[in-house]
């Protein structure tokens, strides 16, 4: 009875703490009270933007603290920083570079890369923040020393002499020539059954590659395909060793390149560690005469669980942490005063697609689908949701320095369009009864529980103007397949990769028709695509293109082929002691997690921290 | 020489006779006071889960975007979360889902498992053997792939659930009710209802069945608590009742971990609803095979009985329930 009495009186304690814990005050909304600090070089025309007109573009630089005590290049110390999930493969021919290679980015390199100098490091011309831009002039030649074209049939490449292959199977350390090169691009564009191969037609093959000496590779291909593969053989294609004949790397012991890094172990679902090329070719742009990489190793920690990412980030296991939410940034922020960080939109955005083909579904109504918009109060959720951490307008081209001469902002759009992103109930209703449902109608949307909670929000937006709106949440398995087979009855919830700068061809065919199976470019965009854009496709000046997408993104936003939800903010973060650093995360097109060979480690300034 | 002589006091009025059902509630409110708490706990959770509207302040997944992760305060009794929806409501919605799945998934529980029970127990041979090894491989089976599975293909769902876990459960629980009909078959009744003339199906409906209920019983009650955990881990794991729709295990899950520093009622909320209802049904589960036992049956309240000890214990504390026992002096 007295036992019974006192593990009571225990439970009653512990119930009681709970409660008073689960009392505790509103968290406070007041911003942080680091600001916008950056020590160090100030990039040059910073001040002068600043004083422009607002242009609706988002600057990185406007959330940021870079703060770095590392100020002098060290060599040495290891770089740590963690993985979503393991990397799957080694050979681009196998898997997914971009989201299961990652270690390919500092083990092997391409003709070109996106030049560091020209980031925030340098001149800050470009954020290399987003992965997908190819803009010729931010790039320097890698493995290619130079290039020409010298016709609109003819990419002549001159190869840079002096480049070494890892010194394992099978080139042991041999130098590096053409024939690598060749051997390298018929390696992605020419064996049938690889991705590549099988997604080009016919008339777009590469007509010949040949090597007129032991440093010059000269690539034939049809007329109207030159700029495509500038970009696809320039900046898309890894170089292999010619030994490697017909085999696929397999293994880690087999990943040979010509890269700052060698991988030297990959424990499976675990971590991977690469050490320092001893015989890498390349100079630090910015501080010339160093031969990089600076740290002697690099470690990815494959840590799937977000709550374990973070905690490793606050304890000070890994370095950096790349795509933290905003309210784990803000968390981090007071709680880690030391981190540095950059606050970034990504450059997807979540969308709500409809199936515009069935014509017994309101969807292929324009009205519908505006109203739909309409009744969306997005600067409500922006406010309420997502504490001013996101932005309502990002599609089709992000409001990002990167992109500054493509977008369009809101107010310069057309009536209907800005009207559509502001919240009009009333309006909403009235579009609905025009279209023919005064009453509003039923659907369902089908999504995976990341939107659960925008989505959310939306039913009661629209439940508003008479649309009933079911959430059909799926595993993200199920959603995937679903999202990619267009199995979706209405309506999709699924993000969109906004328009790449070199291959609005591909959104258009691509993304578009994936999330909606109606969705033809032939049946709403072809007199201007043949009339606008696809003179200009192949073309290597980029001031016409670049027009042109900012004269057809507005043309898009009128479509309103998609409803476009909040794209939120989110951080990378990193420690005080990585030198060198500014956010970056691709330097050029698809050159995912290759900055690790530009930044350094001060070791004493991490003793300090971390006493180890 | 003469030996003692003991004197039985005879009521003078026969205390009238309790139905069984009364019977069970006095004696679960005499003799188990922890099993009483668990079903005035298992009695809130019913009428919470049929009256949540009644109660229920606010919608469920009413949202008030300027009131997000508000504390506990006048307007929102037990707070908000991230997408300002009054946590009161939704943990008052939530014992409906508790409700719903609890009783669903136990009843499926208890029908499987009297089915396969009872023919696999009373006919024996073949079929035994048959009904028993594919019982053996759906335990063995590792629970979570089979959830997952199914709400792969058929996706999540209240349904879905209760379907799953009751289904699941029955097949395991089917032994405990074999074992029971297995005892039963041996009884000299069922061997003269067959002399009798009677039919499988009449010896099972008229003989078997009521013979089992008490196993039934206990089957149902403690699987009404395990189903609660099982449907809550799901949820937590994202495999359950998909949001909006407010699930324990669900708001347990990622939304209160990814807010867990800054508005940690989320989480205390759900799961202090959670632990106190696993409780009371535990506890009221217990009580419940205690008592209906045959062993105990008539160690306190009935003649006979076989007792453990604590009949006598009772008797020794309480006097006689149906007589006085007196010694008399030699």
């Amino acid at each position: 009875m007295r036992k019974g009495a006192i593990w009571l009186c225990l439970s009653c304690i512990m119930v009681v703490a709970l409660v008073l814990s689960a009392c505790q005050p509103a968290p406070t909304t007041e911003p942080s009270e680091e600001g916008t600090r950056v020590v160090g070089e100030v990039t040059p025309g910073e001040e002068e933007e600043a004083q422009e007109e607002d242009k609706g573009i988002v600057e990185p630089s406007e959330e940021a603290k870079v703060v770095t005590e590392a100020t002098t290049p060290k060599y040495g110390g290891t770089l740590t920083y963690a993985l979503v999930s393991d990397i799957r493969g080694f050979d681009p021919n196998i898997v997914n570079v971009d989201a299961e290679c990652l270690t390919l980015h500092i083990t092997n390199e391409e003709l070109m890369t996106g030049d560091w100098a020209k980031g925030p490091a340098g001149t800050g011309d470009v954020s290399w923040i987003m992965p997908g831009l190819f803009i010729p002039e931010h790039n320097r030649g890698a493995i290619a020393e130079s290039w020409e074209m010298p016709d609109e049939q003819t990419l002549k490449y001159s190869i840079r002499r002096g480049i070494h292959w890892h010194d394992r199977a099978p080139a042991f350390g041999r130098e590096l020539n053409a024939e690598d090169v060749a051997y390298s691009i018929h390696r992605k564009y020419l064996i049938p059954g690889t991705e590549v191969y099988e997604n080009t037609v016919e008339e777009d093959r590469i007509i010949s590659i040949e090597t007129p000496d032991k440093w010059t590779v000269v690539v034939t291909v049809p007329a109207h395909t030159l700029g495509a593969y500038f970009q696809g053989i320039g900046a898309e294609t890894w170089i292999f060793p010619v030994e490697l004949g017909d085999a696929n790397i397999t293994s880690w012991e087999g990943a040979i390149g010509t890269g700052p890094y060698i991988i030297t172990d990959h424990v499976i679902d675990s971590s991977v560690t690469l050490d320092r090329n001893p015989r890498y070719w390349a100079e630090d742009p910015v501080h010339p005469g160093n031969r990089l990489p600076y740290p002697d190793k690099v470690r990815q920690l494959v840590i799937e669980d977000q709550a374990t990412r973070i905690a490793a980030l606050q304890t000070g296991k890994i370095d950096r942490y790349r795509g933290l939410e905003w309210k784990d940034g803000e968390r981090l922020m007071k709680g880690n005063p030391e981190l540095n960080y950059i606050r970034y939109l990504t450059h997807v955005s979540p969308m709500i697609w409809m199936r515009m083909d069935k014509p017994e579904l309101p969807f292929d109504d324009l009205r519908v689908r505006r109203a739909l918009s309409m009744a969306i109060d997005r600067d409500a959720i922006i406010e309420g949701y997502f504490q001013g951490n996101a932005e309502k307008f990002c599609h089709p081209i992000l409001p990002v320095p990167d992109m500054s001469d493509m977008f369009v902002p809101l107010k310069e759009q057309s009536a209907e369009t800005q009207e559509r992103y502001e919240h009009h109930p009333d309006k909403a209703r009235e579009l609905l009864a025009e279209a023919g449902y005064p009453n509003g109608f039923k659907t369902s949307i089908v999504t995976h529980k990341d939107y659960a909670d925008m989505l959310s929000i939306v039913k009661q937006q629209w439940s508003e103007v008479g649309v009933e709106l079911e959430l059909d949440v799926r595993e993200r398995g199920a959603w995937r397949s679903i999202m990619r087979g267009g199995g979706h009855e209405e309506l999709l919830a699924a993000q969109i990769t906004n328009i790449y700068y070199y291959r609005p061809l591909a959104y258009l065919e691509d993304y578009i028709p994936q999330y909606n199976r109606s969705f033809g470019v032939d049946e709403y965009v072809e007199e201007y695509f043949e009339e606008k854009l696809q003179p200009y496709i192949g073309v290597l000046t980029d001031d016409v293109l670049r027009a042109n997408l900012r004269e057809l993104a507005p043309y898009l936003c009128d479509l309103c082929w998609a409803i476009e939800l909040p794209s939120q903010y989110y951080y990378t973060m990193w420690q005080p002691w990585v030198g060198g650093y500014h956010g970056e995360y691709s330097v050029g097109r698809g050159n995912h997690e290759d900055w690790p060979k530009y930044v350094w480690i001060d070791e004493d300034v991490k003793r300090q921290y971390t006493g180890r | 020489m003469a030996g003692r002589l003991r004197t039985i006091s005879i009521p003078t009025r026969l205390t009238r006779r309790r139905g069984p059902l009364l019977d069970f509630f006095v004696r679960l409110v005499r003799e188990k006071p922890m099993g009483t708490f668990g079903a005035i706990i298992v009695l809130g959770l019913l009428v919470t889960g049929v009256s949540a509207d009644l109660l229920a302040p606010y919608g469920f997944n009413q949202i008030h975007l300027m009131d997000t992760l508000q504390p506990p305060s006048s307007k929102y009794v037990l707070g908000t979360d991230q997408l300002g929806r009054d946590m009161l409501s939704r943990v008052i919605y939530g014992a409906r889902i508790s409700m719903l799945v609890g009783l669903g998934a136990a009843a499926l529980d208890v029908v499987v498992a009297v089915l396969i029970g009872m023919f696999s127990g009373y006919l024996g041979g073949k079929v035994d053997l048959f009904l028993q090894r594919f019982v053996d491989a759906t335990i063995v089976f590792p629970h979570l792939f089979f959830y997952l599975a199914v709400m792969a293909i058929i996706g999540p769902g209240l349904l879905q659930v209760i379907f799953v876990l009751g289904i699941l459960r029955g097949i395991g629980s089917s032994r405990i009710i074999r074992s029971a009909v297995m005892g039963i078959k041996q009884n000299m009744y069922v061997d003269s209802a067959r002399a009798l003339g009677a039919g499988t199906r009449r010896i099972l409906l008229r003989h078997v069945l009521p013979n089992v209920a008490a196993p039934t019983i206990i089957v149902f009650t403690v699987a009404m608590g395990q189903v609660i955990i099982a449907e809550a881990s799901l949820s937590f794991l994202g495999f359950g009742i998909p949001p909006p729709t407010p699930s324990w295990g669900g708001m347990l899950s990622a939304e209160s971990r990814d807010y867990m520093m800054d508005a940690p009622w989320m989480a205390i909320w759900p799961g202090l609803a959670l632990s106190l209802v696993i409780y009371g049904i535990n506890m009221f589960g217990d009580a419940v095979r205690d008592l209906i036992d045959p062993r105990l049956r008539g160690g306190v309240g009935g003649l006979g009985g076989h007792g453990s000890g604590r009949a006598a214990r009772a008797l020794k504390k309480k006097g006689t329930a149906f007589g006085r026992v007196e010694k008399t002096e030699k």
